[in-house]
């Protein structure tokens, strides 16, 4: 009776060890350092929110994230998405969260599925790649109708002159506000790298729009915002989806109060996955957080619907029309683009505030 | 707009490109040296003052000008100093350096902004002047007249003078060139150090925020006669004025390019520098 027990729990041990779990890497190519690491840093942390719960849902894939950081350089980008593919056999990559990561990662990888959560420029096109976002004609557009339909007759355009998302946002604003029936009456350039703005910023000072579509990353923005009121401009500023940091008032303090940007979501809507992201880590989400939580969840889902290998993956990418994710939905057309609503934000009492969606 | 604007904004650059060019010419007075990590030392003095600055602003300007002298003293005595006397060129150990303190910073800090306090940014002095520019100017004046008092009517400063202008004449007389050069390292620093920690006071810091500007200082102290402290300042009102001329009337994005135009009419027809008159001067 003994061997016949001893033999049974053998036969048990061996069926369970024989059960296969499909080890798929879902590689991360994100900012971690540099200039731009708010935006990876959240991402990286919604990501792992993702796979630690994809792994409870799905116990017979072995799921594993591999962050590499591409300290927000592009060129760091293009080599990044390299080791995740030949080094770490990455089955899907997400990331790089901005658009020129996301074109020089292209560039060195076109062969494996890639979901960026948030590069919105309206040329990244590839077959293998998707967006959980809209794009910068799209949000540039959409600010530019807010504007008109908020009174302001004039504006400005405040350009990151080294950021293709600023020239692009810029455009489409520029396009819109005309159409609905604005002025946009200068165009002004500023480099990242100047260590102050305020030669740039005089021009509104004898300009006087009514208001300034300042399209750029949040270090920006907070650096023009405080110079801005250091100067005495009191003109209302509007901003991309760039902005969007928690980093934007603490950066700028009340030069932020009444800053208005575009956002992928609202706030507001997020309330159970927010009480379980600051749960974990401390801190209310981003909608960069938001993003990458999605950017996972897609990945995840593919890896399911197609399997760990890269064929699959990519075969089940072409049957996909759209997503919903904790940040809404987005729908796939069939040349790549994506489409999602765009929501205005307020900053007010130091504190985001989500307003009406177009 | 209001010539107040037009004129507080161009003396806020001016006294920032000449502050900083302070220190580049001092070291380049006396040692012939591009301190290529002059603008990581201000940067470092603005996170020093970031972490003092709740015992009050001008304390932590003292702290941060008494942590970057420290730092120009070991700058020079362990990285200058043994490259110079072994004949190497100490211009790639000031690289090497530079990018040391950018990237310790990073490691330390994070690579992301960070803002001191916001607290003096609502602060208008008179006529739309805002308490920035008043600080920028005040620091950059009394830092000149203090430097060409000290340089021109105290021993140790004729000193400094004599090893800029003769360093074997000089050690001859028993002036010790290695203190002078030491002195002069530790004062250059100090006057980056208040000015990061007046950067700290009024904008965000981050580990790379003087990757390029030190580049834009040396230009100053060289149009104004690299040696010469006047000469800096005079160099960065120089520059300055034109650059926001540039970008109100034109575009900022030529800003850049009018420096580098002035640079070259500067060394075209006058090598020395506007004010610079000999080759070696302090």
């Amino acid at each position: 009776m003994r061997t016949l027990c001893l033999l049974s729990a053998l036969c048990l041990v061996l069926t369970g060890c024989s059960v296969r779990r499909e080890h798929a890497v879902i590689g991360a190519n994100l900012e971690l350092t540099g200039r731009l690491c708010a935006y990876g840093i959240a991402c990286r942390e919604g990501i792992e929110l993702a796979i630690t719960k994809a792994q409870r849902q799905y116990p017979h894939l072995s799921l594993r994230a591999v962050f590499r950081d591409n300290r927000s350089e592009n060129s760091d980008a293009a080599a990044c998405s390299l080791a995740l593919r030949d080094v770490d056999g990455a089955s899907v990559i997400i990331g790089p969260t901005t658009s020129g990561g996301v074109h020089a990662s292209l560039s060195a990888v076109d062969d494996v599925v890639t979901v960026t959560p948030t590069a919105t420029q309206d040329s990244l096109i590839a077959p293998l790649l998707r967006r959980l976002c809209y794009c910068d004609s799209e949000q540039g557009g959409a600010m530019g109708r807010y504007a008109a339909q908020k009174g302001y007759k004039t504006a400005a355009l405040l350009i990151d002159s080294s950021s293709d998302h600023s020239r692009c946002a810029a455009e489409a604003f520029e396009k819109s506000f005309i159409q609905s029936g604005g002025t946009v009456c200068d165009r002004l350039y500023f480099s990242a790298d100047d260590p102050d703005h305020s030669p740039t910023l005089l021009r509104l000072l004898k300009t006087s729009p009514q208001a300034v579509y300042l399209p750029a990353y949040y270090k920006e923005t907070a650096a023009i915002l405080r110079q801005a009121r250091m100067m005495g401009i009191k003109t209302q500023f509007l901003g991309s989806d760039a902005a969007d940091s928690p980093e934007l008032a603490a950066l700028c303090g009340d030069a932020a109060e009444g800053f208005v940007y575009t956002n992928h979501l609202d706030p507001a809507e997020l309330v159970d996955f927010s009480a379980e992201y600051s749960e974990r880590f401390g801190h209310p989400p981003t909608a960069y957080a938001v993003l990458g939580y999605d950017a996972a969840n897609l990945a995840v889902s593919l890896i399911v619907k197609g399997g760990a290998d890269r064929e699959g993956v990519a075969d089940a990418l072409f049957g996909l029309s759209h997503f919903d994710g904790v940040g809404g939905r987005v729908d796939f057309s069939a040349d790549g683009q994506s489409k999602k609503r765009v929501t205005f934000i307020k900053i007010e009492g130091k504190i985001a505030k989500g307003g009406e969606a177009v | 707009m209001t010539l107040s604007s037009f004129m507080s904004t161009a003396l806020y650059t001016a006294s920032f490109y000449g502050l900083i060019a302070i220190g580049y010419t001092m070291v380049f007075g006396i040692m012939k040296l591009i301190n290529y990590a002059h603008g990581e030392v201000m940067t470092v003095g603005s996170f020093a003052a970031y972490l003092a600055i709740g015992l009050g602003p001008v304390a932590a300007a003292v702290i941060s000008a008494l942590f970057c002298a420290a730092l120009g003293l070991f700058c020079e005595r362990f990285i200058y100093r043994p490259s110079l006397s072994r004949g190497r060129d100490p211009l790639i150990c000031a690289v090497g350096f530079s990018l040391l303190l950018q990237y310790g910073l990073a490691a330390v800090f994070s690579s992301a902004p960070i803002s001191a306090t916001t607290r003096y940014d609502g602060i208008f002095v008179a006529f739309g002047i805002h308490a920035r520019t008043v600080t920028a100017v005040a620091l950059a004046v009394s830092s000149t007249l203090a430097l060409t008092l000290f340089l021109r009517y105290t021993k140790t400063g004729m000193a400094m003078r004599a090893a800029a202008s003769d360093p074997l004449s000089a050690a001859a007389c028993g002036i010790d060139i290695k203190a002078m050069r030491a002195l002069c390292f530790a004062i250059g620093s100090a006057v980056a150090g208040i000015t990061g920690a007046a950067v700290a006071a009024f904008a965000s810091i981050s580990p790379f925020m003087n990757a390029d500007v030190g580049m834009k200082a040396f230009c100053c102290a060289v149009i104004g006669g690299v040696g010469s402290v006047p000469g800096a300042m005079l160099g960065g009102a120089v520059v300055s004025l034109c650059e926001t001329a540039t970008s109100l009337f034109f575009s900022s994005q030529y800003k850049d390019a009018v420096t580098f135009i002035i640079l070259s009419l500067s060394l075209s027809f006058f090598p020395n520098g506007i004010v610079g008159r000999r080759r070696d001067r302090v």
